[in-house]
């Protein structure tokens, strides 16, 4: 080659090299954003890693939720010891420590976004599935606060939190897009867009849509009515989902919107088999409003105003002598809370909150009628609530740290119910954690259990009923063996009593809801987390459970749950991402067994975007195991039979 | 002629290509590894430098800018590392020292363990003489003389910011990094 050519060249490199030095320090506002965001693992006496929370954490990120082709907040929550979801083809139901039975409406956790309560105020469910209030792809990180949290957020938080923080403008600074195609004519697509601008405002959009035509199942139990037994493409579900976030100095403004539409093939309350017109819609709109802002160095202030309107609709199919009749169930609720938080750092060790929440509803309507305009119920009651709370998070010492909290919540009818909340965290080596934990936590009976009737031919109301209580205690030892080996175990004992559960009179065949029996549940849990070299990660747990009800025997509690996941670089584009979901026993609704399994899920992602985009595939339930779930009384099934082997492809692309 | 052409550009992709490769390769790899925390605390000190401005007279050409640790602890390894990173157009300087008057006198910026309330006290007063940034660990720091304070939040690191105590002593807090900061006390810039 000719002198100027390897001049031209030595020179051109050489400028590439200095643009890129200046580069470093012009880019430290990205890395700093990125320093600020990252989380942090240590055993110095200043820190609180997440060892350090008051109550045992686990934080699914947007990271983990591409790695494992995580689909629903139930399956991301899938990952969290001691828990597991049930599908009966409608609904996604979770058990939490052995506690899950068949027909709950997942009332006993909380589920925020943003820090705002989402659980709407007929059925206080969290919904998890495809029917979740929000999308996937929305998600920065997934936290599960386990244990009873009620003294901070009142009733609901009776077994955990989930909490969703959403990704920022900031986050995105582009557009995403996002197809994904899989078994039985999945698709979906989203788009996510969202920029921070430099004046400090900071918005994000996104809307999603999802369908699935769902497979022909057969149910053996409808052989003597229907012959073939077979619900043919009635398990088919679509959603459509919307999101936007603006923020300028303190303030917070976010809205999401969800629908969701599911075919029901499994005929329940004894509709129609094999028919079009068994279905079920769930609408969730959400507004919310927060303002943040340091009053003085030591003090800070939070408020929140929240908008939240659920809607169900559940359409059923009966036939009677040859004669097809509609049936629709309907409620819909429209409920505004406020919130108030004061935030104190002016004692040296203490870091004090106080503050008062509120909740009304202002408008309920729970329907039961025969189209066109035979009612059969209708009821309008809603409900109100105020509570204050206060907390404090004491730094006695560098190796001690107390962490206490109350809050008195006033219920109408039912007076004031005060749960505390005492955790205790000592460090007597840098690298262990013991955690001594104490609480009580509470749920009042939803507007649904209280009021909901079908004229009394085989339900009844029970205005009477009174809130559940459940003290619990946890006591867990975390050990950091070496920079790359922790291993943790705990024990837990939860008491809850006036379980409310659904109970018929066999006397007159007549049903309610009770405050039947009590509850006992206790257990281990075992988990160790390590780091192989070149990236790897392999995490396992292991829990036993024991729940134990005295009115009677208890469904849908396995003895045993076992967990382990496997997360790595196969390659220097593709990761690997290896769930395996393992759990023994149960007993379903009518008594039978529902045999243990384990559930394999395998992802293949591109670890980052190529001249092609993002491209993903996965196997849910890459063994193709039989397995079922429990149904629930208005099932004429005992047990649901679950998917077999499920692929799915995803492509992405960031602008 | 496009012989000779095709094989430069092709020395070019190569060598273009590898620094960038490596470097990008890198830069995944410090993301996608756990940090520590010391670790992760001493980058967040070194773009608090980046971000902060000293007067003109102060920081003078050809002057290092100096990062000062007074009871550093578990925390001075890890922030000596910062020497020789570039700041302001020049390479930081970073050095223990006892705490001395005079040994102030020599430094632009100062990290400072939050539990010497006293030496805390006395950096401030040292602040409002000269240009003295003083960071520190823990929000309450911040009413007590600091600055800048690095502390956890949420499993992450956060930061609070006193923007009256550096204006008072003539340093110019960039807009970029009281965004990022959790709290902002003093109120923005004008």
């Amino acid at each position: 080659m000719q002198q100027w050519q390897w001049k031209t060249g030595a020179l051109f490199y050489l400028g590439l090299i200095a643009a890129s030095s200046l580069a470093m320090e012009v880019d430290s506002n990205q890395s700093l954003a990125a320093l600020l965001d990252t989380e942090v693992q240590g055993a110095s006496r200043f820190a609180q890693p997440l060892s350090e929370a008051p109550s045992p954490v686990t934080v699914i990120t947007a990271d983990d939720i591409r790695r494992h082709d995580l689909r629903t907040p139930g399956e991301a929550l899938s990952l969290v010891p001691g828990v597991f979801t049930s599908y009966d083809r409608i609904y996604t139901n979770i058990a939490i420590r052995g506690f899950g039975l068949p027909g709950d409406y997942n009332s006993r956790i909380q589920f925020q976004v943003d820090g705002a309560s989402y659980n709407d105020t007929i059925f206080d469910q969290a919904l998890l599935g495809p029917e979740a209030p929000i999308a996937m792809e929305w998600i920065k990180r997934l936290e599960f606060v386990s244990g009873s949290s009620s003294a901070l957020y009142g009733g609901n938080a009776l077994f955990g939190i989930v909490n969703a923080e959403l990704w920022s403008g900031e986050d995105i600074n582009g557009t995403r897009l996002g197809i994904h195609a899989g078994r039985f004519g999945e698709r979906s697509v989203y788009a996510l867009t969202g920029r921070r601008l430099d004046d400090g405002a900071d918005w994000v959009m996104g809307i999603s849509a999802y369908g699935r035509r769902g497979d022909d199942l057969f149910f053996p139990e409808f052989v003597p009515l229907d012959g073939a037994g077979m619900a043919n493409g009635l398990d088919g579900e679509h959603t459509l989902k919307a999101y936007a976030k603006y923020s300028q100095g303190g303030w917070r403004a976010m809205a999401t919107y969800a629908r969701r539409l599911k075919d029901i093939p499994t005929a329940p309350w004894d509709t129609t088999f094999n028919r079009a017109g068994n279905h079920a819609e769930d609408e969730h709109i959400h507004l919310d409003l927060t303002h943040s802002a340091s009053l003085s160095a030591l003090w800070q202030q939070f408020v929140r105003m929240h908008l939240g309107q659920y809607t169900y609709r559940g359409h059923y199919l009966y036939t009677y002598a040859g004669d097809d009749y509609v049936n629709l169930d309907l409620a819909r609720t429209r409920w505004l809370s406020g919130e108030y938080r004061l935030g104190y750092a002016g004692f040296d060790g203490h870091h004090i909150s106080l503050g008062v929440s509120a909740r009304k509803d202002l408008s309920v309507r729970q329907r039961n009628f025969i189209e066109p305009d035979l009612n059969l119920f209708e009821d309008e009651h809603g409900n109100r609530n105020l509570a204050l709370h206060a907390s404090d998070e004491w730094r006695i010492s560098p190796r001690w740290i107390a962490n206490m909290s109350g809050r008195i919540d006033w219920l109408p009818n039912t007076g004031s119910i005060t749960s505390p909340r005492l955790a205790l965290i000592h460090r007597p080596l840098p690298e262990m954690a013991v955690k001594l934990l104490w609480g009580r936590a509470f749920r009042s009976p939803n507007l649904y259990e209280r009021y909901y009737n079908d004229g009394g031919i085989t339900q009844l109301a029970n205005p009477g009923l009174k809130p559940e209580k459940m003290e619990s205690k946890e006591i867990t030892v975390d050990y950091a063996f070496t920079s790359s080996l922790k291993g943790g175990l705990s024990h837990y004992r939860y008491e809850i009593r006036d379980l409310i559960e659904f109970d018929t009179d066999a006397s007159n065949g007549l049903s309610r809801f009770e405050n039947l029996s009590q509850a006992h549940a206790r257990g281990w849990d075992m988990n160790g987390e390590i780091l192989l070299g070149q990236g790897w990660h392999v995490r396992g747990n292991l829990t036993w459970q024991s729940v134990s009800l005295d009115s009677g025997p208890v469904v849908n509690s396995p003895r045993r749950l076992g967990k382990l996941r496997i997360d790595g670089p196969l390659s220097s584009h593709w990761n690997l991402g290896l769930n395996l979901q393992a759990m023994s026993n149960r007993r379903s609704f009518a008594g039978n067994t529902l045999s243990g399994h384990t559930i394999a899920n395998l992802t293949l992602s591109q670890q980052a975007q190529g001249p092609y985009g993002r491209w993903q595939i996965s196997w849910h339930n890459a063994g193709d195991k039989a397995y079922a779930d429990s149904a629930a009384s208005e099932h004429r099934l005992d047990a649901i039979p679950q998917d077999g082997r499920l692929w799915s492809l995803g492509w992405e692309l960031a602008l | 002629m496009i012989k000779g052409a095709a094989r430069i550009l092709l020395l070019w992709f190569v060598l273009l290509g590898a620094p960038l490769q490596l470097s990008t390769s890198l830069a995944s790899i410090a993301v996608a590894a756990p940090r520590s925390e010391a670790e992760v605390k001493s980058e967040i000190v070194y773009n608090v430098l980046v971000f902060v401005q000293w007067p003109a007279a102060e920081s003078g050409t050809g002057q290092p800018l100096q990062l000062c640790l007074l009871n550093a602890g578990p925390m001075e390894a890890s922030l000596i590392q910062l020497a020789g990173r570039p700041v302001h157009g020049q390479q930081l300087s970073v050095i223990t020292i006892t705490g001395s008057n005079e040994e102030i006198k020599s430094c632009n910026a100062i990290w400072i363990d939050s539990n010497n309330a006293d030496a805390l006290l006395r950096m401030a007063s040292a602040a409002r003489q000269r240009p003295l940034l003083i960071i520190s660990e823990g929000s309450t720091s911040i009413g007590k003389g600091a600055m800048v304070a690095l502390y956890p939040e949420g499993g992450r690191i956060a930061l609070a910011v006193n923007n009256a105590a550096s204006r008072s002593s003539r340093l110019m807090v960039s807009s970029k990094l009281l965004r990022m900061a959790r709290i902002v006390t003093g109120g923005g810039n004008d």
